[in-house]
């Protein structure tokens, strides 16, 4: 298993944030005062993860070259983490010819194919693609893993329950991984869920099934440890239901008029929360934190520097890419 | 059509198919078969009959009944770099998977702007014909063309069946194969003489876009595709006996389509008569149509003719039934309406 | 890391009990006398009254991977917990308190209380409290059962909840069933059964005096903090709090052990392979792991896990005598729970105490029971429609 490294862990987890915080910033600058969805440099819908850092940098901390994540419409922390190159995603968010999909997919459908890593704006419908990556990687013969990325809300499709299927059936090297930030849009678990343990889920299809409980960066790494060299030894599929924590809208513009516990949200902040105890273990100083925060805002900066400097595509290229 | 000096056999339609896929197989360690009832049995229309035998559980999977899952799964095994033959029984169980194929198997390319490629192909039965009703005898392929993204092939022929299988196998894209069931030449189902033909042993392929004369003429044009073209084939033969010449479009590939192969003929016989067994409206039938007046309106000495599904579910009595479909009898009367 | 009563309140989802007073007037779903209740202020009588907390979470941890450790899904606690009630109600409990979630378990008993099945059941209310899904819902209703005065806390969890639980608990008798994934404290009892043994210790004195004894419990203090376990202190090498669950019996260099039995599962098994110690005598056990040690102990230290354990010596540990730990930096797990860090700054002490939970032993209870006829009644009329005396005849 991956040595536990926590300034790693701290490290990005601050730095998906200060990339959230960006985006939703700039996001925001263009659409005042009056707020069109599609105007803006960064037009369209924005799905931001702040507040689900945990579970992103928890397991991806444990990927290596070749494994493959498929991340849901929610996707930045799991591009990050897993080491999509920020100013290609960036430039691709912002629809640009440098992006990593020369402006075609924008921010729910980012691939990056040498990272192995794609994302689906369609609910659960990435669990698939995962059992498929997993089955090519047992075929080749490699130690390679998939990790298959969904919400809650997406527990209930039956992509979902096909994939987890499919992958104790055939026994492949895949790892679902549920994040459970308590709301599908605006509707709460009990809502939608007759069998509201995913965990029991994965029981009924006899594969393992965890539930991390508290949002926390090292309980995650060290399940998605476990899961990820169980899946690396052949020993098959795993699911991991994480509870984390959605500390902003479903999408940006998103009211929340819905939500009960807005005003409990920023106290359970995953990232001050670590830094707290990592300060109090005398593992972290207030200093660490600001260089930690300003390598990051630096990194975001030119990122975005780096976008909007990139060429807008040329309107008859999107005759282009239809087939190979 | 070949040039082979291998022993040509006589073979059916679905023993080609298999036929191609095995020895695609036998080149290239990548692809792979998965699907329903394709291990053992061989497929429930033959279309990997002997594949199982040949190269085992390890290279022809035989899936659950999920064909979300595993039309999800030979999309990512395609991602990386494997070539998939994913079989759908059906092509009207699209329902329960469409978000694969349409959202992702067909998508993925364009969206990543070029970086990633699907290389798979997702065959499946179609047509009527034989009493199985409005769920299991459509055609459906005027669906897949519509929608951007996918390659789409429908042989005719043992020899097409073939030659196209290889070449779906080879392309870097999504290609749909969609065979009828009535042309696979199965014993157990009423077939066309036509359904079992020469086909050389070796590999070979026939290129996707490119549509066929299938039977040369100079007063009406059928354009047609599929277990069609065998009922125009049969038509013309019987016309030729009273005077009236019919040449024979056998379209072959949906995407892309041979626009040209259908121009040309028409501008020389400047009669069009369009055969197809999926639905009419908003479908190939008005898209040859359209295609032909979009380009030169005048080549055309008579109006267009459509022969399709007319806009109803498949039904079940056999009266019913061969109400609705383009029949031999039907496409005469078509062809000598463009005559009279 | 952990934020065991920090969090703030996640008011997502499940259904909400009513609110009026701290306890009292949580939901009232069913009422076994087959009447109306009648508002919050209604008079109980607590010795019929019985607390009930189910952790939902449990048996969810880790160990379902790396040590095929069994799932107990919700619709089985649900199964569990349904038998529980059936044997609380025969024994005359009127009514029951137990702890919310918004994990499925409150939300299926709200369901099933209005089967026709669920007619003989004990009143059910919920205690009034925001879910966090923390062990502050453990605490937090324990608390509130305490409070109300319930005649006994039915616990389903495995060791982890119960030491929660057993912090809160005070006198009130436990019965514990076991939920869990390690799970050396609760003594296997089949839920009717239990419900049946809590029920007669709630209700009857005779049955408390004869049915429930007192555990013992080891109490680690390190700087400010103070931890509580039921079964085992392992002092061990790993490298942070984590998930949480420990099973790997080799980063251990330190064990305590309340008791020691042979049958059990957990990190108890190693001591009990050399010096079994019973539940209920004054004294404990401090083991010293070493895997170079020329003991070598092959004991079942979690489910599926049955390591060669070295241990280098093996004592009596006697009540109220704290023990220095013996590492300078290190994690501590409580019953297989790593909780606390520790540095060389502060050393950690480990003591055994005797002033543990009240626990039902319910084969004792049963037993008691029969023999003086707690569970017969000598009508000679049919006895279809009536519930236990109940007296001792």
């Amino acid at each position: 298993m991956t040595a536990l490294n926590r300034l790693d862990l701290y490290t990005e987890m601050v730095r998906i944030r200060q990339y959230e915080s960006r985006i939703l910033q700039e996001y925001h600058t263009d659409k005042a005062p009056a707020w069109d969805i599609g105007a803006g440099l960064i037009p369209g819908e924005m799905h931001l993860s702040a507040g689900q850092e945990p579970a992103a940098v928890g397991v991806c901390a444990h990927l290596k070259q070749g494994d493959a994540i498929t991340a849901p419409h929610r996707p930045h922390h799991f591009a990050l983490a897993h080491g999509v190159d920020m100013k290609a995603m960036t430039a691709e968010i912002y629809g640009r010819t440098t992006g990593l999909c020369k402006g075609k997919g924008g921010h729910m459908h980012l691939f990056d194919p040498e990272n192995h890593f794609s994302c689906s704006g369609i609910i659960a419908q990435g669990y698939p693609v995962a059992c498929g990556q997993a089955l090519a990687m047992t075929r080749r013969g490699t130690d390679n893993v998939a990790v298959a990325v969904a919400g809650e809300g997406a527990a209930n499709q039956g992509a979902f329950h096909e994939s987890l299927n499919l992958a104790a059936l055939w026994n492949l090297p895949v790892v679902f991984v549920i994040e459970d930030n308590d709301w599908a849009i605006s509707v709460p678990r009990s809502g939608s869920t007759a069998n509201t343990s995913n965990a029991d889920r994965a029981s009924g299809y006899g594969i393992p099934g965890v539930r991390v409980e508290d949002n926390d960066v090292e309980a995650v790494f060290e399940v998605a440890g476990a899961a990820i060299d169980r899946a690396r030894a052949g020993e098959g599929p795993s699911l991991i239901e994480i509870h984390t924590l959605r500390l902003w809208g479903h999408f940006e513009g998103d009211a929340q008029a819905y939500r009960t516990d807005l005003e409990t949200v920023d106290d359970r902040d995953p990232i001050p929360r670590y830094a707290a105890a990592l300060t109090a273990a005398g593992d972290l100083t207030d200093d660490q934190i600001a260089q930690i925060t300003a390598a990051a805002d630096a990194e975001v900066n030119e990122a975005i520097e780096h976008a909007i400097a990139s060429p807008v595509p040329a309107p008859e290229d999107a005759l282009l890419h239809v087939f190979a | 059509m070949t040039t082979t000096e291998t022993p040509i056999r006589r073979i059916t339609t679905a023993k080609a198919m298999a036929e191609a896929i095995g020895l695609e197989m036998q080149a290239n360690p990548d692809v792979f078969v998965m699907g329903e009832d394709v291990g053992a049995y061989g497929g429930i229309f033959g279309s990997t009959t002997d594949l199982f035998g040949e190269f085992g559980p390890e290279r022809v999977l035989d899936t659950p009944i999920s064909e979300t899952g595993f039309i999800g799964a030979g999309i990512g095994a395609a991602v990386e770099g494997m070539r998939p033959v994913v079989e759908l029984m059906f092509v009207d169980f699209y329902g329960v998977c469409m978000d694969q194929i349409s959202n992702h198997m067909a998508k993925i390319h364009y969206e990543s702007g070029g970086a990633v490629k699907v290389p798979m192909v997702l065959m499946a039965a179609t047509g009527a014909g034989y009493s199985d009703a409005a769920q299991h005898s459509q055609c459906l392929w005027g669906t897949f063309a519509h929608l951007p993204g996918m390659k789409v092939v429908v042989p005719s022929n043992p020899y097409d069946a073939k030659g196209l299988m290889a070449s779906a196998i080879r392309d870097d894209n999504p290609v749909i194969y969609l065979f009828h069931k009535g042309a696979q030449g199965l014993v157990w189902m009423e077939k066309n003489p036509r359904s079992i033909a020469d086909v050389p042993e070796e590999a070979f392929t026939v290129p996707i876009g490119e549509a066929a004369i299938a039977r040369e003429g100079s007063d009406v044009t059928i354009v047609t595709l599929s277990l069609s073209v065998q009922h125009s084939l049969d038509v013309a033969e019987q016309l030729e006996g009273e005077g009236i010449s019919v040449e024979v479009v056998d379209l072959r590939s949906l995407v892309p389509l041979d626009r040209q192969t259908v121009l040309e003929s028409v501008s020389k016989t400047g009669r069009l008569l369009v055969v197809d067994e999926d639905y009419k409206s908003f479908g190939l039938t008005g898209e040859i149509a359209a295609i032909v007046a979009e380009t030169d309106p005048t080549m055309l000495s008579k109006p267009v003719v459509r022969l399709a599904v007319p806009d109803v579910p498949i039904p079940y009595a056999r009266s019913l039934e061969y109400g609705i479909l383009p029949t031999r009898e039907r496409i005469a009367d078509a062809v000598k309406g463009l005559m009279a | 890391m952990r934020h065991d009563g920090s969090a703030a309140p996640i008011d997502t989802d499940g259904p909400k009990p009513a609110t009026s007073g701290a306890l009292a007037a949580a939901i009232r779903v069913n009422d076994s006398e087959g009447r109306r209740a009648r508002g919050a202020q209604r008079r109980v009588n607590e010795t019929s009254t019985v607390g009930l907390i189910a952790n939902p979470a449990s048996a969810r941890d880790l160990r379902r991977i790396v040590a095929h450790g069994g799932a107990v899904t919700t619709h089985d606690k649900l199964n569990r917990l349904q038998r529980v009630l059936a044997g609380l109600a025969a024994t005359g409990v009127r009514r029951v308190i137990a702890m919310p979630d918004r994990a499925g378990i409150t939300a299926g008993l709200l369901r099933l209380a209005g089967a026709a099945s669920a007619r003989a059941w004990p009143a059910l209310e919920f205690v009034d409290q925001p879910v966090t899904h923390t062990e502050a819902d453990t605490i937090g209703a324990t608390r509130a059962m305490v409070e109300t005065g319930v005649g006994a806390i039915v616990v389903l969890g495995g060791d982890g909840t119960n030491r929660v639980v057993a912090r809160e608990s005070a006198d009130v008798p436990l019965v514990s069933i076991s939920t869990g994934t390690n799970n050396a404290f609760p003594r296997p009892v089949e839920p009717t059964v239990a419900g049946l043994a809590g029920g007669l210790v709630a209700r009857h004195r005779c049955c408390r005096e004869a049915g429930t004894y007192r555990a013992k419990k080891l109490v680690v203090r390190c700087g400010p903090d103070i931890e509580d376990a039921l079964v085992d202190v392992a002092i061990t090498a790993a490298d942070g709090v984590g998930s949480g669950a420990i099973w790997d019996a080799n980063t251990i260099h330190e064990l305590f052990l309340t008791f020691a039995e042979p049958d059990a599962i957990g990190l108890s098994a190693i001591g009990a392979q050399l010096q079994p110690t019973t539940r209920r005598e004054a004294a404990g056990l401090q083991l010293r792991l070493d895997p170079n040690a020329s003991t070598v102990v092959w004991a079942p230290v979690g489910p599926g896990l049955v390591p060669p354990v070295g241990v280098a010596s093996i004592s009596t540990l006697a009540i109220d005598s704290p023990v220095p730990v013996a590492a300078t930096t290190g994690v501590i797990a409580v019953d297989g729970e790593r909780r606390l860090r520790f540095g060389p700054i502060a050393t950690p002490t480990v003591t055994l105490s005797a002033a543990g939970p009240a626990v039902v032993d319910a084969a004792e209870t049963m037993a008691h029971a029969a023999a003086n006829g707690l569970l017969r009644t000598t009508s000679s009329r049919s006895t279809a429609n009536q519930t236990p005396k109940g007296e001792p005849t």
